[in-house]
This record gives C-alpha cells, structure tokens and sequence, in this order.
C-alpha cells in the first residue's frame, strides 16, 4: 500500500467518524455527505470496511431499522462515548499534522 | 428489485466469506447493508461498480479483513480431523490389521488436504462460476467420486508400497487399543449429543466386530471373516445411506 492511500486510509475513518457525530445516519448517506464535501478518492464500497472497523472498536453502535423507501433493512449508525473520545483526539492530531504539513509543503515550494 | 449484477456480487461476497470462515451473523449483516445500498445507488442510477471500485475480489478481501472468524471454527476444525482419523483407523485397529507407515500419514494429510480444503474450494468455485444450478450439483457430486476412489485406490497403495513402519502391533493389542478408542469417541460424542457421529464409527467397525465374534476370532484374511465383515458392511453401508437420505429430506 502507498504512502498516500495508507494516508487517506486513516483520514476515512476520522472523516467517518467525524459525519457519525453529526447524527444517526447510515452507509449511503455516509458517502453521499463525504462527497458534498468533496473528500477525495472515495469509491462507494470503500465506507463499509472503514464502518466495520469503528463498529468493531466501539467507537460506533449500530441499530438495524425498515427503510422508509420500502427496500432491505437499513442499519443506523451513532457514535458512541469512546468513539467521542477518539473524535476529538483525531481532531487535535489532525490539527498539529495539518499545520505541520502546510508549513513543510510551503518551504518545498520555496525550494522549487 | 436488484440487478442481477448486483445479485450474482451479493452472492459472490457471501460465498467467499463463507468460504474463509467468517461469522455467519457478520454475513448477515454486511449483505443486508450492501443489499440497501446498492438498491439505493441503483435507484440513482449507479452500478455495482461504484461499489467495488471495479475490483470485486479486492473489495471482498478488504471486507473479509474487517470480519471475525465464525466463533469455535478451529475448534470445530480441529475436532473433525481428529474425528476423521478416528473413523479412517478404528475399523482397521479393531480387525487387528492396522499399521502406521510413513505412506499411511501422508495418505491422511492428501485425505483431509482434498476431502477437506478441496471439497470446500470445489464446492465455492462451483457455487461461483454456476450458481445455485444442476451444473454445480454435477461437478460437486464428481469430485466426490473422484476423492472416494481416489481414497480406495490410496488404500491399495499403501498396502503395496507402505514404507517406513513406524508401529505395528499385534492383532490382539491393536484389537483392545480399536476398541478403546471406539468406546472413547462414542461417548465423547454422546456427550456432545451428536448422534449420528457416534453412530457412524459404530456402524463402521460393526462389520469388523461381528465378523470377528461370529468366526471366534479367526483371521481376518480367512474366507468366513471375509464374507461376514463384507455383508455386514453392505448393511451397515445402507443404514448409513438410509440415516443421511432421511436427515436430508427432514431437513428440507
């Protein structure tokens, strides 16, 4: 696995993590938020094994409910206390990486 | 209504993860969630595709990763080997003719190397290429008659070409150590109130034993013994069919 999607491995489950927050919502609509914001590289099917993960670390708790379109069964997603917790410790790592890496980017491109 | 794309993804995702050995409830679910979500992603006109991001076998991987292991299956796994070199050796240890050879040990590891990973590679390969359909059923039932003769044809072999002996006891300890383990996995399974797998090493030795009772222990090679354990075991052989072709039409 390259740098980069090991990368935008990681950032997926924060961004995920991040949309849980907001609200109960499920796989579909996920997705449908992360492209509104314009999160990049993302296939469909990517989400679910990120949705996995987070469920199987208890950061988030799942509810099976009938679909109000009259498909299959839809399965809601909530965050939980620990999920909260790595929430916000994401967020701040986020935060000194991202000021970390505008700053070496900036002197790259002095460089050059 | 699902496109049948979508279906034949759905039931290639299932049958993978069964194969590697997944929680039966994770299954359940994770088909349930991709089931919506295509019949959404449908409904906007999009493909399976946008799901897979057009690998399927690498987004299957990448869903299989995240599962958990169906709990107690190598357990279970481990039970059924050592069941199975009950069943393949209790027989021969009760007519007092078993011996471990090096071609004996490799002719178990080729038996549960094909009876068992192969059966179940088979049988997903099949499942994945032809569905639900008689052609699976056909080439299913085939591997099993190739594996069975290839079993009886192994057991030709070994006596031809044993090898290296490693134990070869009398017929009269051989006889107290069959017997003892046939008691020992009777009841282990009794215990386990799986009746038909303690009902099946019985049913296998059963022509040995009566043969052996009837001829006052006469030698398993002499004419009596022989026509004795052979029509002993044509009869226990259609109890044995008779048990797994009623289990099957209760079952469905």
């Amino acid at each position: 696995m390259s740098v980069s999607n090991q990368m935008m491995k990681g950032l997926l489950d924060g961004a995920i993590l991040g949309l849980i927050a907001q609200g109960e919502t499920y796989g579909y609509e996920i997705l449908e938020k992360l492209k509104e914001k314009d999160f990049p590289e993302i296939s469909d099917g990517s989400i679910y094994p990120v949705l996995l993960r987070l469920s199987r670390k208890g950061y988030v708790s799942t509810q099976t409910k009938k679909s109000d379109t009259g498909g299959p069964k839809r399965k809601y997603y909530s965050i939980t206390e620990s999920g909260l917790h790595e929430l916000e410790i994401f967020r701040s790592r986020w935060t000194y990486l991202n000021k970390g890496m505008n700053n070496l980017m900036r002197s790259v491109e002095n460089a050059e | 209504m699902l496109s049948r794309k979508s279906e034949k993804f759905l039931l290639d995702l299932r049958v993978e993860l069964m194969a590697r050995g997944k929680s039966s409830d994770d299954i359940e679910e994770m088909e349930e969630e991709l089931r919506d979500h295509l019949t959404e992603a449908e409904a906007h006109g999009k493909s399976v595709d946008s799901v897979t991001g057009g690998s399927v076998k690498s987004y299957i991987r990448s869903i299989s990763e995240e599962l958990s292991l169906e709990p107690g299956l190598k357990q279970k796994g481990t039970q059924l080997i050592i069941y199975l070199f009950g069943l393949f050796t209790i027989p021969r240890l009760i007519s007092g003719q078993f011996e471990l050879s090096t071609s004996m040990i490799i002719y178990y590891l080729l038996v549960i190397l094909f009876l068992g990973y192969g059966s179940l590679y088979v049988m997903k390969e099949m499942i994945l290429k032809f569905g639900d359909s008689k052609k699976t059923y056909i080439y299913s039932i085939l591997y099993g008659i190739i594996i069975f003769a290839g079993m009886v044809g192994g057991q030709f072999l070994i006596r031809a070409h044993p090898g290296f002996v490693i134990y070869e006891g009398s017929p009269n300890l051989n006889f107290i150590i069959g017997l003892s383990l046939l008691i020992i996995v009777v009841a282990v399974t009794l215990i386990m109130r799986r009746w038909f797998f303690a009902l099946l090493p019985i049913l296998l030795s059963a022509p040995e034993l009566i043969a052996r009772f009837v001829t006052d222990g006469a030698s398993p090679t002499s004419e009596n013994y022989l026509i004795i354990s052979s029509i002993s075991l044509f009869v226990c052989s259609i109890v044995i069919m008779s048990i797994l072709l009623y289990t099957g039409k209760k079952g469905r």
